[in-house]
């Protein structure tokens, strides 16, 4: 795979906070935002999201989305 | 002469009333040289924007000469322009939109052993290339003189741009690594190559005029597909083979 980055993109609708997400991301970039009672995965630096997907694939509401980005060699 | 002319003014006018802009940032571009590396989908709007906004001196190296094929996106060429030069039809067409522009035609194939003298004095070096064979030969020379490189890449509907200034930023070959695609015959739009294009003209008449902000030590990611733009942060490499013994 090509050198890829990530902007994980969080549905709040769908999220319950659970915070799996956070355990598994690599870059530490994910944490809980509290909105009342409500308690929602938030993203704090997409910049170094490095596409892994973990966050998505452990997600039990399919609350996450990565966009992925990759370099690419035309001109 | 470096001043602005009466003929200047009218030209720029537009321009000069940017917020910050002024005669000075208009006559720091018209001092600059930029080594422009690729006339093709990239080239194209890089080159056109950069004569457009008076850049005083753009060295322009290709080895190729156009194909029908290259009509979808190198809109500085037109059908009776096919087996041509592509440098020589891109002089006559900058001559055409900005007389005051110094072009340098080089049809040659960058190499190791050329770049230095290809390059030569530029302030900026834009790679507007389809290989990272030959990115990494002007990435190389870019880290070792110390010149600004203003990368970028297209396919389909998305693209890529970075800022890099070594020992300040990381290099192509931190960015990127050794894994990389080939272009190949690859598919694109014209209007993807356009926009990308655009972007790394801009960072070049940012960067030369030093008003507003680079894309240093970040990748700023395009998907026309899905309209969405995205900005990565990256870190040097102390292990990369090309800037590593400078980030030590």
């Amino acid at each position: 795979m090509f050198m890829a980055r990530g902007k994980p993109e969080i549905e709040r609708e769908k999220c319950n906070g659970c915070g799996r997400c956070i355990e598994v991301c690599p870059q530490n970039i994910l944490e809980i935002e509290k909105i009342g009672r409500r308690r929602f995965a938030h993203c704090i630096d997409e910049e170094i999201c490095i596409a892994c997907s973990e966050c998505s694939k452990v997600c039990p509401k399919h609350a996450v989305r990565i966009w992925s980005f990759s370099i690419t060699a035309g001109g | 002469m470096n001043g602005l002319t009466n003929q200047d003014q009218a030209r720029y006018s537009r321009q000069l009333v940017i917020p910050q802009w002024g005669e000075e940032a208009q006559r720091k571009l018209k001092q600059a040289i930029v080594f422009v590396a690729g006339a093709g989908g990239l080239g194209s709007p890089v080159i056109m924007y950069l004569a457009a906004a008076g850049v005083g001196r753009l060295r322009v190296c290709d080895d190729k000469e156009i194909e029908r094929s290259n009509l979808n996106r190198q809109v500085l060429y037109s059908e009776k322009d096919v087996r041509k030069r592509k440098v020589m039809v891109a002089k006559h067409r900058v001559k055409a939109l900005n007389r005051s522009v110094r072009f340098e035609a080089i049809f040659e194939r960058i190499q190791k052993w050329n770049v230095r003298d290809l390059v030569a004095d530029s302030d900026l070096i834009l790679d507007c290339l389809d290989n990272f064979k030959t990115r990494f030969i002007l990435n190389e020379f870019a880290v070792k003189m110390g010149v600004p490189l203003i990368h970028a890449g297209v396919r389909g509907y998305s693209g890529q741009v970075s800022f890099i200034h070594s020992p300040f930023t990381p290099c192509l070959s931190c960015i990127v690594g050794n894994d990389v695609p080939s272009a190949g015959e690859f598919p694109i739009l014209g209007a993807t190559a356009g926009i990308v294009g655009s972007l790394q003209a801009l960072e070049a008449l940012k960067y030369l005029t030093g008003i507003g902000g680079l894309l240093k030590g970040r990748i700023l990611f395009f998907n026309g597909a899905q309209n969405r733009f995205h900005i990565s942060r990256e870190q040097k490499r102390k292990d990369c083979r090309v800037c590593g013994r400078l980030n030590s």
